[in-house]
């Protein structure tokens, strides 16, 4: 049997970057080209499976981009696990934008968060304003994982959550706060009891 | 037969195949029926498990109603299809058929006998295994019924580990047939949904699931008893009265008490008691809507025809009357066989009722020690009540001794109505004696807590055990609460926090009507009450009546004025009180003391309840709770997700004033594939949710797919928002979320602007603004660091305009004040522009009603009172009008001039000729300013800090300045 963790990931970014549209790919590999704008927070989840059968469930908060919504995050980002800081490539001060949201990130989120910084709209590289240099450098500085997506070709949008499932602390579970409370009967998650973590092991071996 | 399975089944399970047979051999059913032909359905039922997308399949076994359609079917057992269960068909054999032949059976059957077939299943159990066999004809559908459990069994192999079956749980004859027989708790009826469900806020959405659970059963409830309901309603009156009668023997007539009153005078045939009329015997008529405790007691019952003239003194259906201390003797504490004096009192209350008494029996009734509590039926209604239980406890010495405690009855109630059987209401009386004396509150309040847990119902204590055959196993005692009516009277012994001299003087006034609420404010029990110390949720008709304790012993000396024993401080010890259920409605009146009823220490009191019970099938209640039951059930552990769409996700209430209320609607839809569940969630564990002005009703609820709902935002700023908005920023703006459970936060943007008002502010803030409050942008907006004005100015524009205007001091109280000319005068004194002009001297005189209960609100809502309470004690020390003006030096300087402006008035109005009275009565009228105007000047301390003064000691100081 597998191993299974629950992870709290929330979605940050200035309005209209695509945080829905990358979501809803993740999640359901759907596209719409016409989507309202987030007004409120989403919830859905997700499961992706590592190589080493290892399953994550992402409980993922998507939130509304909009300025006047942004007293509400912290709300949301708490307890998070991870975060999704996602900037549009064809616009310069939305990467601005992303740089406030890391900041508050670093400065009030729970400081084991994983944070990944995202340029999503990449189908749109024609009209690119934010270089990959400039971005993968800034993330470099900050320690953050980095890459690029296109939620409308589905491109680099599993890889990207697959990359923060490989880098989550999977040696130890989740904090339970984070986890919602499942039904009963449908919860088959849980440690593997058999199965040492995989750092006392070494430690045994030394 | 197909359709009547497909409406027992929920959405996620299928119905694949479907057996009409006879049962043979009965192995672990309940219920066999000997050789009686007996008739079954089986079913195969498969679940889609929504993640991995296999089944689970299950066999119902079911059987019709008793005498009704194939569309009733019950379920009897339902197998999973799993390791344990198999199942084999074989050839009937001829010998079983013989017997179903000779039971009655057709020709015609007999003529396919060979093709029947038995079909037996088989399930394993740990200790057991059951078998049943059943005979059909339909070879058919006994193959796709085979094929159907086979397919599902090879899956269950396949994924055995997978296997979950939790589904099943509402196909158990528990769950399908889940009866509401006994009501639930009425603490928990009466507790608002959003205060039982998991704490949440947003982003951390509690225990989503659990909610879930809790809002559905609300929810199902509610619902069934709608659409069961038959929308006609059986109306009932029932009289309470409690007496404590000092252990005396009845030795009086007791016709007032048990024979309602027309109007305050006895209904004419009716034999008058024979005492003359006691000047004790203060008019009572009055017959005010309950004062209720809990919101959302008020019914509106006032336009059932039958009410209307219900006032007529109609005979009440039943009678329920709580005796305290029947029994003084030391023998009657340790043992309590003899009737002997209940006999005495049933015997003086059938004497009581007089004629009317043939129309009416005993009931039933109860008695521990000294309490004794009997219930009285007309006959007429008597086969209406049943399973009538008692119950009794003692909490007096040790907490069990019967000198103090409560005796108790509970019956139910079923309607007479034609061709349906309706739901029961049970209704419960509760007769109680608590812990006496002044100090004695907190036992009180612990009596009351202990009576409640105690207090419970065993059905064998039943008297009508034989008419009570069909129940079926031995029920679990139920609590006191768990009735649809709870009647609370008795000798609870709560006392007035008032020195007894206030007390008396209050109560032998001239203004005696005016002084029964004011008395009420110190009385312990609206304390515990409002302080939810004891009876939460408990209503009390207003009370009117002289305090019901304690009368000096008939022609003794030591009784003052009134008639009270002066030992002892006059109370309303001897109360009635009801808490409900929402959908009983219980409107009281005649809530009175019969003075003239003088054996005892104490005067009886009774009061008459008005019921409209609405008649609920019961049937049809139980179906469609199990049907809704059914269809919202497993929400929880779906995959899909429940989606809301709002119509607008902004509420916009735009300028906001003091006391005004403005609504908005917000319409909800569930737009999603499963039944939904929301709630007002705060951003934050340590914010409500949604600002002190805001209300939003209802603030949980559930919708099924494609239902839509209507939610009303109401603002309303109080006294207590005003205190604070006033010192605020004036945008409103915020965020409202609305959580769906398991699923969005909706953010729902509100935006109003605050409008400043003088109201609900502080002397030493108003005295200092150069401009009228609404010119302000900002709350520091004009506020020099000096004083600008003596006195503020909106105060004396009030006090100016009585001063100038009012020649007759009896035009101040001239009937009620008129809202909307109360709201203009509100917005005048806010902006600074003229009080209207008015144009004849009827209008002069409506606008000084409204002048001076606007002076009077604007007083009551400074957030601290003219004379800060921290002066209260030392006014009451003024013994001379002198030294009372020397006090006037130690008033903070905002309130001085307030005073000084405010007495002078005072002095000036009750000065003025009143063409209507005579001289004498000047004094009256300064008396009668003191007695509104005192406490509102010296407003009690509500933190608690400062002992509240004594209301008589407040009037005479403010009558030095009048006089």
């Amino acid at each position: 049997m597998s191993k299974q963790f629950q992870f709290k990931l929330v979605l940050l970014g200035e309005s209209a970057v695509g945080k829905s549209s990358l979501v809803l790919r993740f999640v359901k590999d759907q596209f719409d080209d016409y989507r309202e704008s987030t007004i409120g927070a989403a919830f859905l989840t997700q499961t992706v499976t590592l190589e080493d059968q290892t399953t994550v469930k992402f409980e993922i908060w998507d939130t509304a981009g909009q300025e006047r919504y942004k007293s509400l995050a912290p709300m949301y980002y708490r307890n998070a696990n991870c975060a999704v800081v996602v900037y549009d490539i064809t616009q310069a001060t939305s990467l601005d934008k992303a740089k406030t949201w890391i900041r508050e990130l670093q400065r009030q989120a729970d400081p084991s968060i994983v944070i990944a910084l995202c340029g999503n709209k990449l189908d749109l590289s024609a009209r690119r304003q934010v270089t990959e240099e400039e971005a993968s450098k800034y993330a470099d500085e900050q320690g953050l994982l980095w890459s690029e997506t296109s939620a409308k070709t589905g491109e680099g949008v599993n890889a990207i959550f697959n990359a923060i499932a490989k880098k989550l602390p999977l040696t130890a579970p989740p904090s339970a706060r984070g986890a919602r409370g499942a039904a009963p009967g449908t919860a088959r998650q849980g440690v593997d009891l058999n199965r040492q973590p995989a750092q006392g092991s070494e430690a045994c071996n030394c | 037969m197909e359709n009547a399975l497909r409406s027992l089944l929920r959405s996620s399970e299928d119905l694949k195949a479907a057996l009409d047979t006879e049962i043979t051999k009965e192995h672990g059913l309940a219920s066999s029926s000997g050789t009686e032909r007996s008739r079954r359905v089986l079913a195969v039922v498969a679940h889609k498990k929504d993640y991995m997308g296999d089944e689970e399949g299950s066999v119902l076994i079911l059987k019709c109603k008793p005498g009704s359609s194939i569309g009733d079917l019950i379920i009897e057992v339902a197998y999973p299809i799993s390791r344990n269960f198999s199942f084999f068909v074989a050839q009937a054999r001829r010998t079983t058929l013989d017997l179903r032949a000779s039971a009655g059976e057709s020709a015609a059957a007999l003529s396919q006998s060979r093709s029947e077939l038995t079909l037996t299943i088989k399930y394993e159990l740990a200790a057991e295994t059951r078998s049943h066999t059943f005979i059909t004809r339909d070879t058919q559908k006994l193959k796709a019924f085979t094929v159907e459990c086979r397919r599902l069994k090879d899956i269950f192999t396949r994924n055995e580990f997978d296997a979950d079956f939790s589904w099943m749980s509402l196909y158990t004859p528990e769950n399908s047939s889940k009866s509401y027989v006994s009501p639930i708790d009425l603490r928990m009826v009466n507790t608002p949904l959003h205060a039982r469900l998991s704490s949440a806020t947003a982003g951390l959405p509690g225990d989503d699931a659990a909610d879930i659970g809790i809002v559905r059963e609300h929810w199902i409830y509610n619902k069934a008893i709608e659409e069961a309901s038959t929308g006609s309603s059986a109306r009932l009156l029932i009289r309470l009265g409690t007496f404590n009668v000092n252990g005396k023997m009845p030795s009086q007539d007791l016709s007032p008490w048990l024979r309602p009153m027309k109007h305050g005078s006895e209904v004419s045939g009716w034999i008058s008691p024979l005492k003359p009329i006691s000047p004790l015997d203060i008019p009572s008529e009055t017959t005010d809507d309950c004062v209720s405790s809990s919101p959302g007691t008020s019914s509106v019952t006032l336009a059932h025809p039958s009410l209307t003239n219900e006032a007529s003194g109609s005979d009440p259906d039943l009678l329920v009357l709580g005796f305290q201390e029947i029994d003084l003797s030391t023998e009657a504490l340790l043992y309590a066989t003899s009737t002997v004096r209940e006999d005495a009192w049933v015997a003086a209350i059938f004497a009581g009722l007089g004629e009317k008494g043939i129309l009416y029996e005993k009931l039933a009734s109860k008695q521990l020690v000294g309490m004794l509590v009997i219930a009285i039926v007309k006959k007429s209604r008597l086969s209406c009540f049943g399973d009538i239980t008692l119950s009794a406890t003692g909490a007096g010495i040790m907490g069990l001794m019967g000198n103090k405690g409560a005796t108790a009855i509970r019956m139910s109630y079923t309607p007479s109505a034609p061709e349906i059987s309706p739901s029961p209401i049970v209704f419960t009386f509760v007769n109680a004696h608590l812990a006496a004396f002044d100090e004695m509150v907190e036992r009180r309040n612990f009596d009351f807590h202990e009576l409640s847990r105690r207090l419970v119902f065993y059905p064998a204590d039943g008297l009508d055990s034989d008419t009570n055959a069909e129940m079926e196993t031995p029920r679990k005692a139920t609590g006191l609460f768990e009735s649809d009516v709870l009647f609370w009277m008795g000798d609870l012994n709560y006392r007035i926090d008032l020195a007894d001299g206030d007390i008396r003087e209050l109560l032998s006034s001239s203004s005696t009507a005016d002084n029964v609420p004011l008395l009420l404010k110190y009385d312990q029990l609206k304390a515990a009450i409002t302080s939810e110390k004891a009876f939460v949720g408990f209503s009390e008709h207003a009370i009117t009546h002289m305090p019901s304790y304690r009368y000096a012993s008939n022609g003794n000396m030591s009784g003052d004025a009134l008639g009270y024993d002066r030992k002892r401080k006059p109370a309303w010890t001897d109360r009635i009180l009801h808490t409900r259920a929402p959908y009983v409605s219980v409107r009281s009146s005649s809530y009175r003391s019969h003075p003239k009823i003088t054996m005892s220490d104490h005067r009886p009191v009774s009061a008459d309840f008005h019921l409209t019970l609405s008649i609920i099938d019961k049937t049809r209640r139980e179906i469609t709770a199990s049907r809704l039951y059914r269809d919202i059930w497993g929400v929880e552990q779906s995959s899909k997700i429940p989606k809301i769409q709002l119509q607008s996700t902004t509420l916009d209430f735009g300028k906001v004033y003091y006391r005004r209320q403005v609504r908005r609607k917000l319409v909800i839809q569930n737009d999603g594939e499963i039944p939904c569940v929301y709630r007002f969630v705060a951003a934050d564990i340590r914010q409500p949710i949604c600002p002190q002005w805001l209300k939003i009703d209802p603030a949980v609820g559930l919708l099924r797919p494609g239902e839509s709902l209507t939610i009303t935002a109401t603002a309303f700023v109080d006294n207590l928002a005003a205190s604070r908005l006033n010192l605020a920023s004036p945008s409103l703006d915020c965020t409202l979320i609305l959580h769906t459970a398991l699923g969005k936060d909706h953010f729902i943007s509100v935006t109003g602007e605050y409008q400043y008002t003088c109201f609900a502010n502080k002397l030493s803030r108003l005295i200092r603004l150069s401009s009228p409050v609404r010119a302000m942008k900002s709350p520091d907006d004009g506020v020099s660091e000096r004083q600008s004005v003596n006195a503020p100015r909106e105060f004396m524009k009030l006090v100016n305009w009585l001063m100038t205007h009012v020649t007759d001091p009896n035009e101040l109280f001239n009937g009620s004040p008129d809202d909307n000319i109360c709201m203009a005068i509100r917005e005048c004194l806010d902006t600074g522009d003229q009080f209207p002009s008015f144009k004849s001297p009827e209008e002069q005189s409506r606008y000084a009603t409204v002048i001076i209960e606007t002076l009077i609100q604007f007083l009551d809502s400074l957030a601290d009172p003219v004379v800060p309470a921290y002066l209260h004690a030392r006014c009451l020390q003024m013994t001379s009008r002198d030294e009372a003006f020397e006090l006037l030096d130690e008033f903070p300087p905002e309130s001085v001039n307030v005073w000084i402006s405010l007495t002078a008035f005072l002095h000036y109005i009750s000065q003025q000729k009143q063409p209507s009275r005579p001289v004498a009565d000047q004094a009256g009228m300064a008396e009668r300013l003191a007695i509104v105007f005192a406490p509102v000047l010296l407003r009690d301390d509500t933190m608690g800090t400062y002992a509240h003064a004594s209301p008589i000691g407040k009037r005479n100081f403010l009558l030095y300045f009048l006089s």
